[in-house]
């Protein structure tokens, strides 16, 4: 079959590789109908996680038909639409009884490498390097789906494949953002990254019953679909003093919630991004954490910073001193998309969460190279380019 | 040629070294290793080790190990540690991954957990389509040893 493999620093191809099996007896193997690319694969494209091999298979976030099923599946048969979760999770650890599958114990093959580098490891996550479980990704034409009773879901009838699509990863990462934020009734939110994760952390912090959701980045043409699409404010940070403006905003106190979905690649104006590039390219620092700083500092007091964008390891100048002295509520995670994307694809069916606007670029698996150069680049207003392995 | 090979393991040593190393953030720590290796699975302790008996690969290693279940504390399950009566034992079973004593007991335990909880060890993804590199050596070398190494 087809697939879009990793070769090398911002170096892909479309290339020949093996057809995906059935290897355990809750699998099925689903026929990839679209596959989008995510923010967090540029990590991978850049060399920033040092976990991929020549040959590996990019993509995580998917939907397609299922067209094989393992003996100990029951939830699915061949012909099923479904959606599938970006992480691996068993359903049956201590973990994912509690809904926090992204953390499942059973989920990752490659147990030592995550567990050497921050203690434990966390579940798989398809196409996202041998740290994650080394599974395949989604850009190709077919793809293994373990425990897939667990992590693949029907499709409504209308819900259309360009929407659903979504549902896999960027729309439940954004509510897991909200929702463990601990978003309510009244709250202003910050959300830093108008790409599809932080304007989904928007629409959600929306519907949990902000009274004021403000999304930050610097490309107008993201902050047009984050005012329009979303119905969010927002503000340019390249011509904006951010934090006097959230200031100015919110009465003086600073948001209630502020949601970072940036990660390891932030930018921003001024001295500080070629401090942290320069930190980072000498691997000094492994990520550029200026997103998660700035929502820190702009944080009220008392208020709640959550950290969806991936970092990898570690950062310089993180601001613990604020932190601490403002009380202040830090989390983060991977997504624990399986408790969410039922009830995303239900709002997805009436309308409440649209995510169409995201897929800028839709292009057969072949123009994959190009479609990661305009998503990489921000070139021709790409937000999301979505392949078509069929098409 | 020797000594081009030679530099290549070398490197791949240290690389996997740094890839697998314990103590990331401060001194290596010396490995003990008869010390306990404990997995928390999440079921009852009858369940665990019923009638005594070892469960999945755990069961080949025969009296090579000492094996305890106690219950976890707040409703987790069960702790199931697994010691080595002979650190240089050579009566570790075929089929698990690593090289050591120690690695193999780590990977049954894992495998043991996985298959008391979920029915099963699961498979990674193959055919790899991953192509073989000399800079990807010592991250498929320690690929090929993670189930055995780790903080287990």
């Amino acid at each position: 079959m087809k697939a879009l493999t990793w070769k090398g620093v911002n170096e892909v191809e479309v290339q020949t590789v093996p057809d995906p099996k059935i290897l355990n007896s809750g699998d099925a193997v689903v026929k990839v109908l679209r596959s989008t690319t995510c923010g967090s694969d540029l990590h991978l494209l850049g060399g920033y996680i040092p976990f991929m091999q020549s040959g590996d298979v990019l993509g995580h976030e998917f939907l397609g038909e299922v067209v094989e099923v393992g003996p100990g599946v029951t939830k699915h048969k061949v012909g099923d639409r479904v959606v599938v979760c970006s992480f691996v999770a068993c359903g049956r650890c201590w973990y994912c009884k509690n809904e926090l599958y992204s953390l499942c114990d059973n989920g990752n093959p490659n147990p030592a490498l995550t567990e050497e580098l921050w203690g434990a490891n966390p579940g798989g996550c398809y196409g996202y390097s041998h740290a994650m479980g080394g599974f395949s990704g989604s850009h190709a034409e077919y793809i293994r789906v373990p425990y897939a009773d667990v992590g693949a879901f029907k499709v409504p009838p209308g819900v259309s494949d360009e929407r659903a699509v979504f549902a896999s990863d960027a729309a439940p990462t954004g509510w897991m953002g909200a929702d463990l934020a601990g978003t309510k009734a009244g709250d202003v939110v910050a959300v830093w990254g108008a790409g599809a994760v932080g304007q989904m952390a928007a629409r959600a912090a929306i519907l949990l019953g902000a009274e004021r959701v403000i999304v930050i980045d610097r490309f107008d043409y993201r902050l047009d679909q984050a005012e329009k699409v979303i119905g969010a404010e927002v503000i340019n940070y390249e011509t904006t003093d951010v934090d006097a403006e959230l200031r100015e905003r919110t009465g003086g106190r600073g948001p209630d919630v502020c949601i970072e979905a940036v990660g390891m690649e932030a930018h921003s104006p001024g001295l500080q991004h070629v401090y942290d590039q320069a930190k980072q390219q000498l691997r000094l620092q492994t990520d550029r954490p200026t997103a998660v700083r700035q929502a820190i500092y702009s944080c009220r007091k008392g208020g709640s910073v959550f950290v969806l964008g991936v970092f990898a390891g570690l950062v310089d100048k993180f601001p613990l001193g604020a932190l601490m002295n403002k009380g202040l509520t830090v989390r983060g995670a991977q997504m624990h998309g399986h408790r969410y994307i039922p009830m995303l694809l239900d709002r997805m069916a009436n309308g409440e969460i649209v995510t169409e606007h995201f897929a800028t670029h839709v292009m057969p698996l072949d123009d994959g190279p190009r479609g990661y150069d305009l998503f990489k680049n921000k070139k021709d207003g790409n937000l999301r380019s979505v392949f078509v392995p069929a098409g | 040629m020797g000594m081009v090979t030679g530099v290549v393991d070398t490197a791949k040593q240290v690389v996997k070294r740094r890839i697998t190393q314990r103590g990331l953030l401060g001194a290596e720590r010396p490995q003990d290793p008869a010390r306990w290796r404990i997995v928390t699975i999440d079921l009852p302790p009858q369940e665990v080790l019923p009638g005594g008996k070892a469960p999945g690969p755990l069961a080949d290693w025969q009296d090579a190990i000492e094996l305890r279940a106690v219950p976890a504390p707040g409703g987790r399950g069960t702790e199931l540690g697994a010691r080595l009566r002979d650190p240089h034992t050579d009566r570790a079973p075929e089929g698990l991954d690593g090289e050591t004593p120690v690695q193999k007991l780590r990977s049954a335990l894992r495998r043991a957990k996985q298959v008391l909880e979920t029915g099963e060890v699961l498979r990674a993804d193959e055919p790899s389509t991953t192509e073989p590199t000399v800079t990807n050596a010592p991250l498929r070398s320690a690929i090929k040893d993670s189930g055995g190494e780790g903080r287990l």
